[in-house]
């Protein structure tokens, strides 16, 4: 762990003026009194944490990063509420709850395994108001079902692109191993069709669930166990591509600015990291491909999740789905939808996490949609959730107007 | 090289008043328009006014026209001096944009109004918004604070306005009252989280009920502007209905209500014109083999646009378009292009009178433009696809003037159109 890049994010509060900027942007303190505003629990509370921080409230913060991005002196306010939040969590103790939401991974392969019982415990009410009263997560708070055989398992039964233009290595990510395998299958086959070959290295949870849920330790230890199993396939030309933007955020950014993980393997895996979209657009912009000549005659409506927005790219699926014929996309223009990961699953948050994505609900039927484009799992069950509306990630559209059968 | 396609015809960095001018303009004219910045412009920390000229020297303008035809000739290297054909155009843009959010602004070019500071002196502005004006002479003003939003202080206000006001030759009486709303105990107030509550019923209703009693003799009821932001007529409408009599609001202290309202419409109204935004980007402009590229700081690879014409809308040294190198050297952080330096020594860049009119000669400092802004040096244009806008431009004292806003409008317009040209 470097204590130089521990500063880099500590000292960012010195640049704070106090404008408030951040708080203009916080989608969670018009949504609760409990939450008193990044401001305060960041670069504010910062100046008062020599040691460990006494703070309950920062806990409130979703971690949807809206603060970071509005903040025009790069203070770097959701980096420093995550680590406040994580040493709340070492001085009081991580509830069991929170464990459970953190490791997805075991989850997942627990419940794939055990799928047709595991899904009838999570589709039964009284199973949810069970789960509410021992664990604490809310009996509305949109779950996934558990999904029967693993995308890794199908994987090998995909075809290759006959002459690709370059080779990928895929990290897929908890939800898709466990919860969508046919979004895999769907990455692979859009990316076949665009002549791009994908190879699978062994990974594991990128570990975003246990850095929200408060356990750096163990989300250390994730990190580093994919630093070593990814770098291979980076040391050897390939890019890593992701297809949750929830973990290529982590890949990227929050091992070393979250984790303190800033070492020259993590770096390299950080810096050969792409989202699916960001590696299709790039290359479309270069003409190496051509965008897809397709018809998608629908009205969607493009939220980019939060953790999108802190990759600083734009909207490389907006940019790719605008190509389609026929299409009627706006984007939301909605920070967050609420979700955040795990935290609007919690019983606390859930109904925070519901006032904070009403707007996501507004925009869609301002537009008339009648599908929510999303490139984050928790944020497609959460806006399926709230609007009743399909919520489908950008690749699966693409693939629906090229005519791909799945 | 392999072909290349350009996703956007006008990339605008700079998310302020000018650079969303800039972003409209170009989309108006049917470009492909991305604006990014930083982190949030310089609305959030103004008043949500359009401040063209309010000061000439020590005198109050009345005339905005007039005033900007006598500056103009008088300072020829002012950059209204290639700009005044453009302000008219260029506000009547801004002005149609907003009202498509149901913002409102009032006012032309033909006289300036003089609105009440939170502080209860008066300032000019061009255009306004109308929850800000009202008839002054002969008023009887109550201005009500929140109990618990420090950033408005009635009694201050009350005290200062009268001899304020007779200055101008106004004569009115002012109190102050503050209202205490019990349920905000737990709340640490600010302007957008009293904006948020006023667009509730519940709320609006409590605080009416509290403040009545103070009503007395009142012909005017100034608040803090925290009025609402997306709803701020709807919300204004009521409470003067409510009151049965005028209410104004009065912008406190950032983040501004007024200015996010502006921001907030103008982002609105470039999205509906197929603009994209995007917040939180550090950009730095780059050519390689002549491909003109804008290269964002993005997480752990720089993520690079490749683009036609750049719109630079950044902002002077407070914003960060212009930083004072601690060499005493002023540059300029996106393009890298030529600063026209302030004059004499740094030593001699600021003065004791803070908003003094040419008090601080380093705010004469920034970029010159041809008519088309495209920036300048040593008399040639710097590279045929930059343009510059707003803050960024030399030979203004935009604090003493009272002339940011219509600068960056009009010249926001200018680059917007040339850049989409």
């Amino acid at each position: 762990m470097s204590e130089m890049l521990f500063d880099e994010v500590a000292r960012s509060a010195d640049r704070c003026i106090k404008c408030n900027v951040c708080n203009t942007a916080c989608p969670v303190m018009p949504a609760t009194d409990l939450f008193p505003g990044p401001k305060y629990c960041g670069p504010q509370a910062q100046r008062h944490r020599p040691g460990d921080p006494i703070e309950e409230w920062v806990d409130y913060c979703s971690g949807c990063g809206a603060c970071t991005r509005a903040c025009p002196s790069g203070v770097k306010v959701a980096e420093l509420n995550a680590r406040a939040r994580a040493s709340v969590y070492r001085r009081r103790g991580i509830p069991l709850r929170n464990r459970l939401l953190g490791r997805s991974e075991l989850l997942g392969r627990l419940g794939s395994v055990t799928a047709p019982v595991a899904n009838l415990g999570l589709e039964s009410g009284l199973g949810r108001r069970l789960a509410e009263r021992l664990i604490g997560i809310h009996h509305l708070a949109p779950v996934p079902r558990f999904s029967q055989g693993s995308f890794r398992r199908r994987f090998r039964r995909l075809p290759r692109p006959a002459r690709p233009w370059t080779e990928v290595a895929y990290f897929h990510g908890c939800a898709t191993n466990y919860y969508e395998p046919w979004l895999g299958e769907g990455a692979v086959a859009l990316l076949r069709r665009l002549g791009v070959a994908v190879e699978l290295p062994p990974q594991h949870c990128c570990g975003l669930p246990l850095i929200s849920n408060g356990e750096f330790d163990a989300a250390r230890r994730y990190a580093q166990r994919n630093i070593r199993l990814l770098l291979p396939a980076v040391r050897a030309g390939r890019r890593i591509v992701t297809t949750s933007t929830s973990c290529g955020y982590t890949l990227k950014a929050e091992y070393r600015e979250v984790l303190g993980i800033d070492t020259p393997e993590a770096r390299e895996v950080a810096a050969a990291t792409y989202d699916i979209f960001e590696l299709l657009r790039e290359a479309m912009w270069e003409g190496r491909i051509e965008a897809p000549r397709a018809a998608l005659p629908r009205r969607v409506l493009y939220h980019p999740p939060c953790q999108l927005r802190s990759h600083g790219i734009g909207v490389p699926a907006a940019d790719f789905l605008g190509s389609l014929e026929g299409i009627e996309l706006e984007e939301s223009g909605v920070e967050c939808c609420g979700i955040a990961g795990t935290y609007g699953l919690k019983r606390e948050k859930y109904a925070i996490a519901r006032r904070v994505g009403e707007a996501v609900v507004d925009r869609a039927g301002e537009h008339r949609a009648d599908v929510v484009a999303c490139d984050s799992e928790t944020c497609r069950w959460q806006i399926q959730h709230l609007t009743g509306l399909p919520s489908r990630h950008p690749l699966e559209l693409v693939l629906e107007a090229m005519g791909e059968e799945r | 090289m392999p072909p290349v396609s350009e996703p956007y015809d006008v990339v605008v960095v700079g998310l302020g008043l000018a650079g969303l001018t800039a972003a409209l303009a170009a989309a108006e004219r049917g470009a492909r328009v991305l604006a990014l910045g930083k982190g949030y412009g310089t609305t959030h920390f103004r008043s949500g006014t359009i401040d063209v000229l309010g000061h000439a020297g020590a005198e109050v303008v009345g005339n905005p026209r007039a005033g900007l035809a006598q500056l103009c000739q008088e300072r020829p290297e002012h950059p209204y001096a290639l700009l005044r054909e453009e302000l008219e155009p260029a506000l009547t843009l801004v002005r149609d944009a907003t009202a498509e959010s149901s913002l409102e602004l009032l006012g032309d070019l033909d006289a300036n109004r003089l609105l009440p500071t939170a502080l209860g002196t008066l300032r000019p502005a061009c255009l306004h918004q109308p929850t800000m004006g009202a008839d002054l002479r002969g008023a009887s003003v109550l201005a009500a604070g929140i109990e618990g939003y420090r950033d408005f202080e009635p009694a201050l206000f009350a005290a200062n306005l009268p001899a304020a006001a007779a200055a101008h030759g106004i004569e009115l009486r002012a109190r102050a009252a503050r209202v205490e709303m019990p349920p905000l105990r737990r709340h640490h107030l600010d302007g957008p989280g009293l904006a948020q509550l006023f667009e509730q019923a519940w709320f609006r209703d409590q605080f009416l009920e509290t403040l009545r009693p103070d009503l007395g003799d009142a012909t005017l009821v100034a608040l803090p502007a925290v009025l609402g932001l997306r709803h701020a007529a709807e919300v204004h409408a009521i409470l003067e209905r409510r009151l049965g009599v005028p209410v104004i609001e009065l912008p406190a202290l950032p983040p501004s209500v007024p200015g996010m309202r502006l921001q907030r419409a103008l982002e609105s109204a470039l999205r509906v014109r197929g603009g994209r935004v995007q917040v939180g980007a550090r950009a730095r402009f780059v050519r390689e083999g002549g491909r003109a590229l804008l290269e964002i700081a993005a997480a752990a690879h720089p993520f690079r646009i490749p683009l036609r014409r750049l719109v630079l809308a950044t902002g002077g040294p407070v914003s960060g378009g212009l930083v004072v190198e601690r060499s005493g050297r002023v540059s300029e952080t996106v393009a890298g292009v030529p600063v026209e330096q302030p004059a004499g020594e740094p030593e001699h860049w600021y003065g004791n009178d803070f908003l003094g009119a040419g008090a601080q000669p380093v705010s004469l400092a920034g970029i010159r433009v041809d008519a088309a802004m495209r920036p300048l040096g040593g008399g040639e244009v710097v590279d045929p696809d930059l343009f510059a806008a707003g803050g960024l431009l030399a030979g203004a004292c935009r604090s003493a003037e009272l002339s940011a806003d219509g600068i960056a409008c009009a010249s926001g317009h200018a680059a917007g159109r040339e850049a989409a040209s």
